[in-house]
């Protein structure tokens, strides 16, 4: 009895080593083919969208990325401040911040318009004869204000 | 006699290459300074304001926003009171306010003065208050409201509004009072009201939250 479940016993370990041997080897076949794709290069096609790049503002190291909106600045190019004019119309010409809001108030009127997106802007106004304090304000997209004050005189007396 | 033909000597002419290269760029020269007159005049027409500091037979001296100005006088500067009516030199007094209309020159740095102009100066201070912030507040007895700023929300606005208030979208396209809403963000345009502090009166109100109220579609 003994000396016949000997051989059995043998065909059973065998046919488990072997199992286990093509198990093992099936697995670490197909791992190595994974890792053999990642490593391949993929090309993008023309459909392939670029990856989008986030960058972290870190204010206190990077003034260029920082949020600090404090920066907002108007810049009046022309008129020249105390203008002496000789028409009622005048362009109001300046830069500031990219697509702020631009509030223009002479005295009697007030203008609402806004800079374009390299921050210029242009704006004809009408002004009143006589002595005409213009106030121009650009609030930028973070709600920060900027203002500028300036005389333009009308008169049509030949100087 | 036959005489013999006259010989021809050619003689080098003045104006070699080199000298007509001289030329050009001496008329180059005059060219480019007359080009810099016209478009950088050192002389431009000025309108300049102020209080009378200090007064001579040739020179009246004016502050504004503690700028002094030197303005050059003569016989022929003409002089206007408050009334329209002509005027002279010794009816300026210090402190009188003054506009003076004439012409800068930046080569020498004076102002020749053409016309002085009596004015008020309390007149001339446009007192414009710009604020961007949100509306919390809409009084429905009167007209009146109150604004938080968007940047410094300590300091509240309480606005009055009136007939003359003008109301726009962020499209300018114009709007009522009643479009206001509670919560909506807003760019007013005001002048302090004499009377009550911290009150302003709304000139203009670009409402950057409107959005139109939609049409209830017709049921079958």
């Amino acid at each position: 009895m003994v000396s016949s479940n000997v051989p059995m016993f043998k065909e059973l370990l065998l046919a488990v080593i072997l199992g286990a041997l093509l198990g093992f080897g099936l697995t670490g076949g197909f791992v190595a083919l994974k890792n053999s794709q990642k490593n391949t290069p993929i090309t993008p096609s023309a459909t392939v969208k670029p990856a989008v790049t986030t960058v972290t503002p870190q204010p206190s190291e990077n003034p260029a990325n920082a949020l600090n909106t404090n920066n907002h600045q108007i810049t009046i190019e022309s008129p020249q401040n105390e203008s002496l004019v000789a028409n009622s119309q005048v362009a109001i010409k300046g830069f500031t911040s990219p697509g702020s809001y631009l509030i223009i108030s002479t005295p009697s009127k007030t203008y609402l318009t806004s800079a374009d997106n390299a921050g210029n802007f242009n704006t004809n106004i009408d002004i009143d004869t006589g002595v005409n304090q213009i106030q121009v304000d650009s609030i930028d997209s973070q709600d920060d204000q900027a203002t500028a004050q300036f005389i333009i005189t009308y008169s049509t007396t030949k100087i | 006699m036959i005489l013999p033909p006259p010989t021809i000597i050619l003689s080098p002419t003045p104006t070699t290459t080199s000298e007509i290269q001289k030329i050009r760029e001496v008329v180059q020269e005059k060219v480019q300074e007359k080009l810099n007159q016209i478009t950088n005049p050192l002389s431009t027409n000025m309108g300049l304001i102020g209080k009378v500091i200090q007064i001579d037979s040739s020179q009246i001296t004016i502050t504004y926003q503690n700028n002094p100005s030197v303005l050059k006088i003569d016989s022929t500067t003409v002089y206007v009171d408050q009334n329209r009516n002509k005027t002279n030199l010794a009816n300026i007094k210090i402190g009188q306010d003054i506009l003076a209309m004439g012409i800068n020159d930046s080569g020498t740095n004076t102002f020749q003065t053409k016309r002085v102009v009596f004015i008020n100066l309390n007149t001339v201070n446009l007192n414009r208050t710009v604020v961007i912030g949100k509306i919390v507040d809409i009084s429905k007895t009167s007209p009146i409201f109150t604004l938080i700023p968007s940047k410094n929300k300590n300091n509240l606005y309480q606005i009055k509004t009136d007939k003359n208030t003008v109301y726009v979208d962020k499209n300018q396209q114009k709007l009522v009072a009643t479009d206001l809403k509670s919560g909506q963000k807003i760019i007013a345009v005001l002048t302090p009201d004499p009377k009550i502090s911290k009150t302003y009166t709304a000139l203009k109100i670009m409402d950057l939250d409107y959005a139109p109220t939609p049409s209830p579609t017709p049921t079958k």
